[in-house]
């Protein structure tokens, strides 16, 4: 029996008299693959915001790998996203100036101090290491999104969520980014995906579709 | 620059340290929350400090303003020092309470001395914008970063040592300070005639004066002892533990060595820092000029001291001494004054200023006393400040003044060394320090082996000393052009 | 990595950076030229002030108003009072003789020269190097050579004896085509004037006045002039501590001291209480020191350091506005790298401190530009001015950088609380 790395309790958010996120009730266990699908505006973004902890809930509890976030100070918010969460984006959000081997670097910078040799390893884990001195702009989106990858796991986070992490690549480097998500589950890391894109979702353990900020199935 | 930046070091060193272990105090027991009110109280002190200042000054009672401001912070540190026993946890509040009144008492008196510093000296020869004034300025932010920076560092330095050593070099610090502060007190109830002044009370004061000097030294020390104890109590993590960590882990583990290790060298950089320019001013740059050191001279069988003139034609001072019979030195100078073979000679002591003496500083001979650049071609005649005449012949080539003449002159001068006299009685060789007795006799110094010829002497000088004329005074000053 | 990060966005939105730049090097460059100027005659009167030797100047107490246009006088002589010549030697027999070192007559008058009697000539006698007697000391000797080390003469310098050797200004050398050696004869202004003839010896350059008139031995002027033992100024030159405290509250009012602050100061070099001294032992004259900054740019210098705060303050918030602005758009224009370095786990400040570090370092460069150029500018308020060059003062450089770097920094402050209120979650996500 894997342990809960992540539980919700009603969780909801409401912007005036907008609820995007609604009375959300789901745990997440160690190792499993959860894909989060719906239309346009069913609140996914919402839910993965405040899992990320870069937003936070108007009602209900969050408990992250045992901690509950509730109580947290901002400081202490921030600590625990850098430490817990690697966070994979649609749009890759590299930095142009910097390398990919630096960008890499930069979130080892903020979760303790850069150690190149363990950034150069996470570039060869995606395939990358021919590339590690190119700047964003010098490579392909494929390319681009696996360095944001390698960048999610540099520190060894206790959860992957990535927000539509194909949805800007073409069919080839789709294919590549998910032969990746595939490995990183099949070592066991705890993925939690944003996408409409049901091909995806086939490969996850778990489907949690959301529709108006409501949980309808979760299978 | 520099008196600025060490007068204001000297100021708040104290104060920023303290400002720090009481920091670490509060924070070992509530968190590291919550000292704004603490850096209120330091800006109030030190406000309110530089404020009496001018108030005492314009009513000139800056002597028991002085008094009451070290008093009302001798009180504070006292109260402060109790509360510090208090055990950790238990009234808090108290040990905050006295803390902060620490804290404001100690800024006062800071706030106090230094605006006393800069109201004796000006920080501008004129109200014109020039570089000097910007240049002090400068040593005064810079003075106030140095001081400022410090208090972190005491903090993190104190942090790890543990609240007992904390506590422990507050109060040595709060001691040294109290110590001080009372030799001040002491001073200014004797000023102000309201206690009575008392060879034991003044020897007190002065020591306490004399050994102010080193209290910056100290403090700077205190601080360098807790990074001692930080160094001690670092964190070590085993070799083969850090391998077993995961990657993520160990990179946290070695940031957290290294933080520490930045620390450290901080807090042991700002030491140095601050000792080195503390030590720069007081071993180096304050220090006044020094005159050389004379040249001693033996007179020769007609009891005459000779100097070639070829000798004076680098147009150098040239600097002489005489130990005269009863041991004083005296001490006079050659000089070519204007090029040619023309030469001053005068004794290196001054009518106004006393025996401090003059040195040469590239081509100006300067009064070491009151700083004054003296026209050379007039060095050998007397008034203003120029050095008193000796009576001099010249002889081929050579300058010859006669001993007798210098002995004259030996009551300028008040440096004395241990010779072998002669007791003009009785004859009896003795060493002067360990004479029995001695007597003043126109103004030289005789020693006797007993009372009994001292007696003998004092009935009829002359019979014994002959007929002498009696040594110059200072007093008979000022002899014209 | 700081650096590293440091390093490689410096160099993004140039175009910007560089606005940023000139905007602080053109408020750099006017606060550069204008404290340069003001600082070069704090300078100045600060050295004078500190300064070991000063020149004293000796004048009647109650002179008449020279009526003088365009540097000659036209009431030469008249209606004066006039210093006795005799009574020179009595400076050295003051408490502070020893520091006297020297002393030089002025005796001036207007001349025509002959075959040329629309121009009017100033002609000042003095003494070049003469032989004073002075009780107790046979030897001493002053005149211009010793007050006026400064004094350079091309050719060789008159002996004092010699009636009629002359030294003829450089202006007025150029002007009547003299050199060395030449001929000259001169008339006393009126009908009645004496004539005299002269030989040039040489050519005086001096920086002054006396650049454009003839010096003659003192002897020869008062004769020519009809002024025998008389002197219409001495300038004296004495050896003196620098201005301190004392001296400073006895130059407001010699009352304000007391007995004992008055002693010392009267027996301490200070340049006040040697001419107070001068004052005592010579009736009837005025003797002041020589402040030569102080009275001619001080006044002006007053200005410019008004002038100086204004344009500063103006400048400061001009600048800072545009930093401003400059420093709002490039946050939002890079909403997404603040968004990603927060969604990383940057607290605020380090974001901040790269932001800050960012206008530092372009204040840094502005104002060492706005340095360069301000120099420049000074030199033509100072040729404007003064008529003279400003000589550049070092110390300008780290406070207009510090300004600088200030005025970035507040500019950048404002729009960096954009950083604090950037929530990640609003621009990390978005869907192009």
């Amino acid at each position: 029996m894997a342990k809960i790395v992540l539980e919700t309790k009603v969780l909801t958010k409401r912007y005036g008299s907008v609820t995007p996120l609604d009375s959300i009730d789901m745990q997440v266990k160690g190792g499993e693959w959860v894909a989060i699908m719906g239309p346009s505006g069913s609140g996914k973004t919402t839910m993965l915001n405040l899992l990320s902890l870069l937003d936070s809930p108007t009602e209900g509890e969050y408990i992250l790998d045992g901690v509950g976030t509730a109580t947290l100070t901002e400081k202490e918010r921030v600590a625990v996203r850098r430490e817990k969460i690697g966070l994979v984006f649609q749009q890759f959000h590299l930095v142009s100036y910097l390398t990919a081997l630096e960008n890499v670097m930069l979130a080892q910078y903020y979760h303790s101090m850069v150690d190149k040799g363990d950034a150069m390893e996470a570039l060869e884990r995606v395939g990358l290491e021919h590339r590690t001195d190119h700047l964003p702009s010098q490579l392909s989106g494929g390319e681009q999104q696996r360095v944001c990858i390698a960048r999610a796991l540099i520190n060894q986070p206790a959860i992957i969520m990535a927000d539509e992490p194909t949805g800007n690549l073409d069919e080839a480097n789709e294919e590549v980014v998910l032969e990746l998500f595939k490995e990183l589950h099949r070592e066991g890391r705890t993925i939690i995906m944003v996408t409409h894109n049901p091909e995806l979702a086939e490969f996850a353990d778990r489907v949690v579709r959301l529709h108006h900020g409501k949980v309808v199935k979760d299978a | 620059m520099l008196p600025y930046l060490v007068n204001f070091i000297n100021a708040f060193i104290p104060l920023s340290l303290a400002a720090g272990m009481v920091i670490a105090l509060i924070s070992s027991l509530r968190g590291g929350k919550g000292y704004r009110s603490l850096f209120v109280a330091i800006a109030c002190g030190v406000l309110a400090g530089a404020v009496v200042y001018p108030v005492a000054f314009r009513h000139e009672s800056l002597t028991s303003a002085r008094a009451i401001l070290h008093g009302a912070a001798l009180v504070a540190a006292v109260l402060n020092a109790g509360a510090l026993f208090i055990p950790a946890g238990r009234f808090a509040a108290i040990g905050r309470c006295a803390a902060l009144i620490f804290m404001a008492a100690l800024s006062a008196a800071s706030g106090f001395s230094f605006a006393a510093f800069v109201a004796e000296q000006s920080i501008s020869s004129t109200a014109v914008l020039n570089t000097e004034l910007i240049v002090n300025i400068g040593g005064f932010l810079a003075a106030l970063f140095v001081t400022a920076s410090l208090i972190p560092m005491t903090v993190c330095m104190g942090g790890k040592c543990g609240r007992g050593t904390v506590a422990a070099a507050l109060l040595l610090v709060s001691l040294l300070l109290a110590a001080q502060w009372s030799a001040d007190i002491l001073l200014a109830l004797m000023r102000l005639e309201m206690v009575e002044l008392t060879s034991a009370r003044v020897s007190v004061v002065a020591k306490a004066g004399k050994y102010a000097r080193l209290l910056p030294y100290v403090e700077a020390l205190v601080l360098a002892s807790l990074s001692l104890v930080f160094f001690l109590k670092r964190t070590v993590i085993p070799a083969d533990e850090l391998a077993a960590m995961d990657k993520a882990e160990r990179r946290k583990a070695r940031s957290g060595l290294v933080t520490e290790k930045r620390r450290l060298k901080c807090a042991v950089a700002s030491v140095l820092v601050v000792l080195g320019i503390l030590l720069y001013h007081d071993l180096y740059a304050s220090r006044p000029p020094k005159i050389s050191k004379p040249l001693n001279l033996k007179p020769d069988s007609e009891g005459m001291i000779r100097v070639k003139i070829d000798d004076l034609s680098d147009g150098n001072l040239h600097r002489y001494s005489h130990v005269t019979d009863d041991g004083h030195v005296v001490r006079f100078f050659l000089i070519n004054r204007s090029g040619g073979r023309k030469v001053g000679v005068v004794y290196d002591a001054c009518m106004l200023c006393g025996d401090m003496g003059y040195i040469q500083e590239k081509n100006e001979v300067i009064c070491i006393a009151c700083n004054v650049r003296i026209f050379v071609p007039s060095i050998g005649k007397a008034g203003g400040c120029n050095p008193i005449p000796l009576a001099h012949k010249v002889e081929n080539g050579y300058v010859v003044v006669a001993a007798e003449e210098l002995d004259k002159g030996a009551k300028y001068f008040s440096e004395v060394v241990t010779v072998k006299v002669k007791d003009p009685v009785s004859g009896k060789e003795m060493i002067s320090r360990d004479a029995p007795q001695k007597y003043e006799f126109k103004g030289r110094t005789y020693y006797f082996e007993s009372e009994e010829t001292l007696e003998k002497f004092k009935v009829e000088p002359e019979k014994f000393v002959g007929e002498k004329e009696s040594r110059y005074f200072r007093v008979q000053g000022y002899q014209g052009a | 990595m700081f650096f590293l990060m440091l390093r490689q966005s410096f160099f993004r939105g140039r175009r910007r950076k560089a606005l940023a730049t000139l905007t602080i090097v053109l408020s750099a460059s006017l606060i550069t030229a204008l404290m340069n100027v003001s600082i070069d005659v704090g300078d100045k009167m600060a050295r004078e002030m500190k300064s070991y030797g000063a020149n004293i100047n000796m004048v009647p107490k109650s002179e008449a108003i020279p009526l003088e246009i365009g540097g000659v006088d036209y009431n030469p002589l008249k209606d004066r009072v006039f210093i006795n010549e005799s009574d020179l030697p009595k400076i050295k027999e003051i408490f502070w003789h020893n520091n006297i070192a020297g002393f030089a007559p002025f005796l001036k008058t207007t001349v025509e020269i002959a075959g040329n009697a629309k121009k009017r000539i100033n002609l000042i006698g003095t003494n070049f190097d003469r032989q004073i007697p002075i009780a107790g000391d046979d030897e001493f000797r002053t005149g211009v050579k010793v007050v006026f080390p400064y004094w350079q003469v091309k050719g060789e310098w008159p002996g004092d004896e010699e009636p009629a050797g002359i030294l003829a200004g450089a202006a007025l050398a150029r002007d009547l085509g003299l050199k060395p050696g030449d001929r000259l004869t001169v008339k006393g202004a009126g009908d009645t004037g004496r004539e005299e003839s002269f030989v040039v010896k040489g050519i005086l350059t001096t920086g002054g006045a006396e650049e454009s008139a003839l010096v003659a031995p003192l002897a020869v002027v008062q004769r020519l002039a009809g002024m025998e033992g008389k002197v219409q100024s001495v300038s004296v030159s004495a050896l003196t501590v620098p201005e301190d405290k004392l001296s400073r509250k006895a130059r407001q009012s010699n009352d304000s001291l007391d007995s004992m602050e008055y002693d010392r100061w009267y027996c301490t070099a200070y340049v006040s209480s040697i001419t107070h001294q001068i004052e005592e032992a010579i009736p009837n004259v005025t003797a002041r020191p020589i402040w030569q900054v102080a009275a001619g740019e001080g006044a002006v210098v007053n200005k410019i350091q008004l002038l100086m705060i204004v344009v500063t303050i103006a400048a400061f918030i001009a600048s800072g506005l545009g930093i401003s602005s400059l420093m709002a758009t490039t946050i939002m224009e890079r909403s997404r790298e603040i968004g990603l370095m927060k969604a990383l786990g940057a607290a605020d400040w380090e974001v901040y401190l790269l932001f800050l570090s960012e206008s530092a370092f372009v204040g840094v460069i502005g104002g060492l530009l706005g340095c360069l150029a301000g120099a420049g500018l000074s030199q033509i308020i100072g040729l404007s001015i003064f008529g003279s060059y400003v000589s550049f003062s070092p110390i300008v450089v780290p406070v207009n950088v510090a300004v600088s770097v200030l005025i970035a920094l507040s500019g950048s402050l404002m729009p960096s609380r954009l950083i604090t209120k950037l929530y990640p979650a609003e621009v990390l996500h978005g869907r192009r």
